[in-house]
């Protein structure tokens, strides 16, 4: 059998893409759909003293209002039910959505908006994480005390999650350290970037049951979430996935999906709600902005012995989906290093900002970024260097992690090791030119998938599965391969429906880094029953034995004898028209730890963790804080290559991502809420910014699932800025310890630097 | 709305009478979309210029270099005349948004946004360029690139920018542009200087300031510092600081004044160095 | 409303327009031509960019006014009229130069203009004429590589091809 699984192959998705024929919700025909638009909250944090919509009612054009008071009154649950759909008493973000108006216009949709009477009582805000936490703060929600949490959630006043992992005796190790550092980071909060606004187009169906056209990350999770919010029965739902323009984690959580839907269910009529760029950063689920604080202990040979470690991230004004960043933040910060005496916390807050979320790899850039620097600010007080400092203390197979998890198949230092090559780690640097590296570690996931393969009585093999193709090809191109390879065909063979509550090809989204994983997983269990009913049909139509049957080119043929073979299509005559056959991801439970080494902490071991290092070039021109990053090299470990060309997809764009929460992007909030909701100043990479890639993939197979695959999508997203935060100090002697390391930031440092030695945020080392 | 396509100046000039703040004049539009969105009056009118020809040309005469100010900066980019006379304004043109902005993008717009870090009106303040000043029954007046940008609303209601005019003349040019990011991005601060030689003395220099001032302005003690001197790294330096000290910059959400600062020193410096 | 005629993708359309619409809305709302794609509207992610007489504009700011009497190309009309892929189309397939797709479309209408000019782009120039199109998934590197194939490509056809008409223009780019 060719071997399909790992060559490099154009995506089944390209030429309609390059066509302009690729459908994303915003260019669905709208035939007689209403247009939706929302009323939001002018003010950070106000009292809803009254709502009145009768005037906006009345104006023409207008069929639908929803509001406060025309849906349930149940929470969302994320954990802890602290949202509702719309606000009720409290608005708590400037931004935060409270009517929904579908008119027959845009225009006498946006005139009943402005009729829309809200008196608000504006009141006392909490801008930042040092505010939330101050003892006379102002609560984000009075109430807290009345919600319901989960047993694992902490919530206190504006404390909505705190977890920690500890173990041995951190001050005795840090007493005895030949050196110890403190370092304090700031970190900003960041959109996820997608270019396509949210959009959604909703519909009622006759018999009361609802139809959502998405642009959605996880639709079955949306379609199960909407219909319990609104008492429907899960199978009168269906969401429809379209092609997805970007989501990185942004389009998990429904966004206009919600409004279109509670509109559309007090009309006949379908409704249109498609934001403008402006109204999408109103929306936005942004990465965790926050703070964080190491002090860490080595000997004089480098050994690191212990580290203290405490994040506190600015969840904005609900949890959302944002819980999952603190846990992992701590599982990131003493990683991948053996340090016996560890205490890592993470504390979320509420503010009075949009509800953070988990934006690719939550809290991976962030505490990475914090991690690595601080590493390289000890091997500089050592005089050593930061690649045999980092060699020197990382894991290796069988050591085990802060949590007691023992480790497999890792190849952290590998990693390290061809990065740094790649780079050339030992030549020397020309003046104002430097070099920086960073690892880390991340998850798989494991989680619940399903796919069904089909192939008809024309032969034609068609896969269904619920992971929706939000544009990392997890869906349109990895799935066709791992059913072509399994069947002995071309991938473009294999026609993929996309995601459709219809199909009942139930999936959890894209997420984890878990879509090639799960979803991959699934449909190789489908390939493989439809493999063997073909074979098992093939033995009776061929009169040849099992063993000696091949699967190849689309027949059926016996080994040894290539014509005598029978089509798919004549295997499926033969079979009563069709031949099917579905998969499941398979369960995998969580590694083992140690359970006493954790507190409030529900993601404590790791499957099939992957390894990950960057390393950068930059030239910095100390004058003017300009950096220019010349290269960035990342090493990952991905298990098994799969799709090998979606993994350097991944890999180089996460590389400039990356570079872009290091040096650029950074979402900023004033008086009125997000002072950069649009492209104009919220600076993304341009391909002027983006550096030379190189892509160097590790294949270290897991024990865990068939295939020995590891997650891709977020490991290369977290250690680029890191490794170009290093590469500054490598070239100047200094770096701002505050994201995004902005000219000015560097110029700042730089200038610090000269005069009277470290700020707080920043750091020298000679 | 209205809307109108006037053949000629004349005809223009009367409608924006006619019309007073309630005109909206289309040129390249890039600007003109956001005042749209934000809304106008029922009775408003859009004049579109595109049919004005005379508004459109590049000319050159033996003293003078007239650009009309529908001339986009895609044409300041290329056009030969541009870069033999004014190389400095090509330049400035090739940094002006991304390829998209250039093509509709006009000098007469960036001029009239009077934006304090409008990328191409330090060239021209640095060139001495001055421009006419048309309204409906007056004569053209002429004011400098400085003195226009330099008031807000750079024109009134009724009054057209004409014509812009580049003396002609032998000289050394550069530009310097800092920003956060490297593309599509208007500069934090941007230099230019022009110096006329003489011999190997300079005999008159201009240094332009951007994004270090309320509006794009001289350097007048930097150009002092260059005047007469013969051009050295000592001599750049002098200008850059004379620089920091002329400007009067802003802190706002993209940059401080102190870096601002800091930055206009360093890229006159630069500016000089390079010429 | 104000009676245009625009020259879109070779065929000649008569519309009439509101003064202040933007080539955007005439293209995707009037012509139902969807693959140009809006993502900021304000000209700073290039996912809107055409051509007009060959020269890359961002269609969410451009008046559909100013498109009167002038030829438009969207990424319908890259393609050849039998649907074969132009040669620059087939680039960003085999680089792998896309994965959502939503910046593609714009993307290649930026890459057309400068090929058109520039047969023969550094790669600086590459990154440069494309720095008005943000891609937030690939980090570009294809995206320059497909550019640079492509204008290698288009040089061999050049040598042995016949001069171009406007149509072979915009059909070659």
């Amino acid at each position: 059998m060719d071997t399909v699984i790992g060559t490099s192959r154009v995506r089944p998705d390209a030429a309609a893409k390059v066509r302009g024929e690729t459908v994303y919700v915003a260019d669905l025909p709208v035939h007689d759909a209403l247009t939706a638009v929302l009323v939001r909250s002018p003010h950070r944090f106000a009292r809803i003293r009254r709502l009145d919509t009768r005037r906006a009612a009345q104006l023409p054009g207008v069929v639908a209002i929803a509001h406060r008071d025309t849906v349930p009154d149940t929470p969302l649950d994320f954990g802890i039910k602290d949202q509702h759909l719309f606000p009720r008493e409290y608005v708590r973000y400037a931004g935060e959505p409270v009517v929904a108006i579908a008119a027959e216009t845009l225009e006498q949709a946006r005139a009943a908006a402005a009729a829309v009477e809200i008196d608000y009582e504006p009141l006392p805000c909490v801008d930042n994480v040092e505010q939330a936490l101050a003892p006379d703060a102002p609560l984000v929600h009075p109430d807290w005390e009345t919600y319901e949490h989960g047993a694992s959630r902490v919530l206190r006043g504006n404390i909505c999650g705190q977890n920690r992992i500890s173990r041995g005796d951190v001050d005795a190790a840090l007493a005895r350290a030949h050196v110890t550092v403190t370092s304090n980071f700031r970190f900003s909060a960041g959109i996820p970037g997608y270019i396509e606004p949210r959009a959604a187009l909703a519909r009622k169906e006759a018999d009361g049951g609802l139809t959502v056209f998405c642009g959605s990350q996880s639709p079955y999770g949306n379609r199960d979430d909407l219909a319990a919010f609104f008492g429907l029965a899960p199978e009168r739902v269906r969401f429809i996935n379209q092609f997805v323009g970007g989501a990185f984690g942004g389009k998990i959580l429904m966004a206009a999906e919600w409004y279109a839907a509670a509109l559309a269910l007090q009309c006949d009529r379908p409704v249109r709600l498609v934001f403008s760029r402006h109204e999408d950063g109103l929306n936005v689920f942004p990465r965790h902005g926050g703070i964080a604080t190491f002090t860490s202990g080595a000997a004089a040979d480098g050994t690191l012995l212990a580290m203290r470690a405490s994040f506190v991230f600015d969840t904005g004004a609900y949890i959302g989906y944002g819980a999952g960043t603190g846990l992992i933040a701590t599982m990131l910060a003493s990683a991948p290093y053996r340090i016996a005496n560890v205490d890592l916390q993470a504390t979320l807050v509420y503010t009075n900002k949009q509800v953070a979320g988990p934006v690719r790899a939550p809290g991976g850039p962030q505490a990475t970024w914090a991690k690595e620097l601080h590493i390289d600010e000890i091997a500089r007080r050592l005089d050593m260097d930061p690649l045999e400092m980092r060699l020197k203390n990382a894991w290796e197979d069988g050591d085990v992690s802060a949590t007691g998890q023992t480790l497999r198949s890792v190849s952290v230092k590998e990693a390290l090791r061809r990065a740094a090559d790649a780079i050339g780690w030992q030549k020397t640097r020309a003046p104002g030119h430097g070099r920086g590296i960073a690892c880390s570690w991340w998850f798989s996931s494991c989680s619940r998938s399903e796919a069904r393969v089909e192939i008809r009585s024309d032969g034609s093999v068609h896969l269904h599965s619920g992971n929706p193709e939000v544009g990392t090809g997890s869906a349109a191109a990895a799935l066709p391969i791992v059913v072509a390879d399994r069947l002995g065909i071309d991938p473009s063979a294999v026609t993929l429906t996309l995601a459709d509550t219809a199909t009942k090809t139930y999936d959890s989204g894209v997420g984890g880094s878990g879509s090639t994983f799960s979803a991959g997983l699934a449909a190789l269990q489908a390939a493989e029953a439809v493999r063997a009913r073909l074979i098992e049909r093939a033995e009776d139509l061929l009169e040849a034995r099992r063993e000696d049957i091949d699967l190849h080119r689309g027949k059926a043929s016996v080994r040894g004898a290539p014509d005598h073979a029978l089509s798919f299509a004549e295997i499926a005559a033969g079979s009563g028209g069709s031949i099917s056959g579905s998969g499941t991801a398979p369960e995998i439970g969580d590694p083992e730890f140690d359970a006493e080494s954790v507190e409030s902490h529900d993601f404590a071991s790791w499957l099939a963790p992957s390894f990950v290092a960057s390393a950068a070039a930059v030239r910095v021109d100390a004058q003017t804080g300009r950096v220019e990053v010349q290269r960035i090299v990342t090493a990952q470990d991905v298990g098994h290559a799969v799709n090998p060309t979606g993994i350097i997809g991944q890999i180089e764009g996460g590389a400039v991502q990356g570079l872009g929460f290091g040096l650029t992007e950074e979402l900023r909030f004033g008086e009125q809420g997000i002072e950069n909701p649009g492209f104009q100043d919220y600076l993304m990479p341009t391909a002027l910014d983006a550096p030379a890639i190189e892509s160097i993939i590790i294949e270290r197979p897991s024990g865990e699932g068939p295939l020995g695959m590891k997650g891709v999508g977020e490991p290369p997203v977290t250690t680029p800025a890191a490794a170009i935060g290093n590469a500054i100090r490598d070239a100047i002697g200094t770096v701002p310890y505050t994201t995004p390391m902005t000219p000015e930031r560097v110029w700042r440092a730089a200038c610090d630097a000269s005069a009277q030695g470290p700020s707080e945020y920043s750091s020298r080392s000679t | 709305m209205q809307y109108y396509e006037p053949n000629f100046i004349d005809e223009a000039l009367v409608l924006l009478d006619r019309f007073g703040t309630n005109a909206h004049v289309l040129a390249g539009g890039t600007r003109l979309r956001f005042a749209l969105r934000r809304g106008v009056a029922a009775d408003a009118a859009l004049i579109n210029l595109k049919r004005i020809a005379d508004l459109g040309r590049i000319e050159d005469t033996a003293s003078d270099l007239w650009i009309g100010p529908l001339v986009t900066a895609a044409a300041l980019r290329r056009h030969v005349l541009v870069g033999k006379h004014a190389p400095l304004l090509a330049t400035t043109a090739a940094s002006l948004g991304a390829a998209q902005l250039q093509t509709v993008a006009t000098i007469g717009g960036n001029i009239v946004s009077a934006d304090p870090a409008a990328d191409l009106v330090p060239a021209l303040i640095a060139y001495s360029a001055d421009a006419e000043i048309l309204s409906a029954g007056d004569c053209a007046r002429i004011a400098t690139v400085e003195d226009i940008v330099s008031k807000r609303p750079a024109l009134q209601g009724r009054e057209l920018l004409g014509r812009i005019r580049v003396p002609i003349a032998p000289h050394r040019a550069s530009y310097q542009k800092m920003t956060t990011r490297r593309g599509l991005e208007m500069a934090l601060v941007s230099v230019a200087v022009s110096c006329r030689m003489g011999g190997a003395v300079v005999a008159d220099a201009r240094v332009a300031l951007a994004g270090a001032a309320p509006s794009v302005v001289r350097a007048r003690g930097a150009e002092r510092a260059l005047i007469g001197s013969r051009l050295s790294s000592e001599v750049a330096q002098a200008a850059g600081e004379r620089a920091a000290a002329d400007a009067d910059p802003l802190t706002d959400a993209r940059a401080s004044a102190a870096y601002r600062r800091a930055l206009v020193a360093t890229l006159t410096q630069r500016a000089v160095m390079e010429l | 409303m104000q009676a245009i005629k625009v020259n879109v993708n070779g065929d000649v359309r008569d519309a009439m327009v509101e003064p202040d619409e933007s080539l955007l809305q005439f293209v995707r709302e009037r012509l139902q031509l969807t693959g140009t794609k809006e993502g900021c509207s304000t000209g700073y992610c290039g996912a809107c960019t055409v051509l007009v007489d060959g020269e890359p504009v961002n269609a969410c700011l451009f008046f559909a006014v100013d498109a009167d009497r002038r030829h438009v190309t969207t990424v319908e009309g890259l393609s050849g009229s039998d649907g074969t892929l132009a040669t620059l189309q087939r680039c960003f397939i085999e680089a792998a130069a896309l994965q959502c797709g939503f910046c593609t479309p714009g993307m290649l209408l930026a890459a057309a203009a400068l090929l058109e000019r520039t047969p023969s782009p550094s790669e600086h120039e590459v990154r440069a004429a494309l720095s008005g199109n943000i891609c937030r998934c690939t980090g570009y590197q294809p995206i320059i590589k497909a550019v640079q194939s492509a204008a290698q490509a288009l040089r061999r056809e050049g040598a042995s091809a016949p001069p171009r008409t406007p149509q072979r223009v915009q059909a070659r780019a």
